[in-house]
């Protein structure tokens, strides 16, 4: 039996083959993996109620947090998502073990053009009133 | 005669390592799948877990190598399989369950210990009191 070995040079994905996600020949590198849908293309925790900007934790891929108004919080992000729909998850946090007040968040968005590079996030008590939220989680995934 | 193909790795493209793959920047590396957890858009670790037993059995995860403590009704805590710089870490989870009108909020309580990935949460019902929940899932970004 013999066996023939084939020298081929092995490239790194590209944008495009990496949100493809298709590709067996090519290899992931550091630096275009965040453009696989399976990645999160941000993250933040931040921390409400101490003015604007909102005082950043912990990010990926986040510019700024501004707050414009109690309870209301604009997150820029440092690239722009591709379109005008992507996914976003929530952890409101407490220092302490205190459960109350309790709250909720809703987020604002609409087919307009900041969408793309801003996301607006509300935090309310359970009465319905904007409330900051002393820690605020946010994870983000989409297409660039 | 029969043949297999078989394909080298040119000289000059390696493995990053665990810095390289944190840094995102590289385009000359590959990620191997066990170093790519170290990537920031990659989550560190994830779990699913029963939260109406004492000790909450977990249902299914990723590097969360012990199962998750109830310390009170409504309340509990995770650990991850490695500790998080610097101490902050962004969160995000849902809690579930399978009976109309059961509504869990989760809340998620930020608090560093020494570095190390504990993440302490609660559920709590819609008018805000602690309850136990029976699906709970937690997903945890950070910088490992």
């Amino acid at each position: 039996m013999t066996s023939r070995f084939e020298i081929r040079q092995i490239e790194p994905a590209s944008q495009a083959q990496m949100i493809a996600a298709s590709s067996t020949t090519v290899y992931t590198s550091p630096a275009e993996q965040r453009f696989h849908l399976a990645s999160a293309k941000a993250w933040v925790l931040f921390r409400g109620g101490h003015g604007s900007p909102a005082p950043i934790l912990s990010s990926y891929n986040i510019s700024s947090v501004t707050r414009p108004s109690n309870g209301r919080y604009v997150i820029t992000f440092s690239f722009s998502f591709s379109g005008f729909f992507y996914a976003s998850a929530i952890g409101l946090g407490l220092d302490g073990d205190d459960p109350a007040p309790s709250m909720y968040a809703r987020y604002i968005g609409n087919s307009s053009d900041t969408f793309q590079t801003q996301y607006t996030i509300e935090t309310y008590d359970f009465a319905g009133n904007l409330k900051d939220n002393i820690d605020v989680a946010l994870v983000f995934y989409g297409a660039v | 005669m029969s043949s297999s193909s078989s394909f080298l790795t040119p000289a000059g493209i390696v493995s990053a390592n665990p810095s390289d793959v944190r840094l995102a920047r590289s385009e000359t590396q590959f990620v191997s799948p066990g170093n790519q957890f170290y990537h920031p858009s990659a989550c560190n670790t994830w779990q699913v877990f029963d939260g109406t037993t004492a000790s909450p059995p977990k249902l299914a995860q990723y590097r969360s190598p012990a199962n998750a403590t109830r310390i009170a009704t409504g309340r509990y805590s995770t650990t991850s399989v490695a500790n998080l710089f610097p101490f902050y870490y962004a969160a995000v989870g849902i809690s579930g369950n399978n009976t109309t009108g059961n509504n869990f909020v989760l809340r998620l309580i930020s608090q560093a210990v020494s570095g190390f990935p504990q993440t302490f949460f609660n559920t709590v019902n819609i008018a805000g009191s602690l309850t136990n929940a029976p699906r709970l899932s937690l997903i945890i970004f950070g910088f490992e």
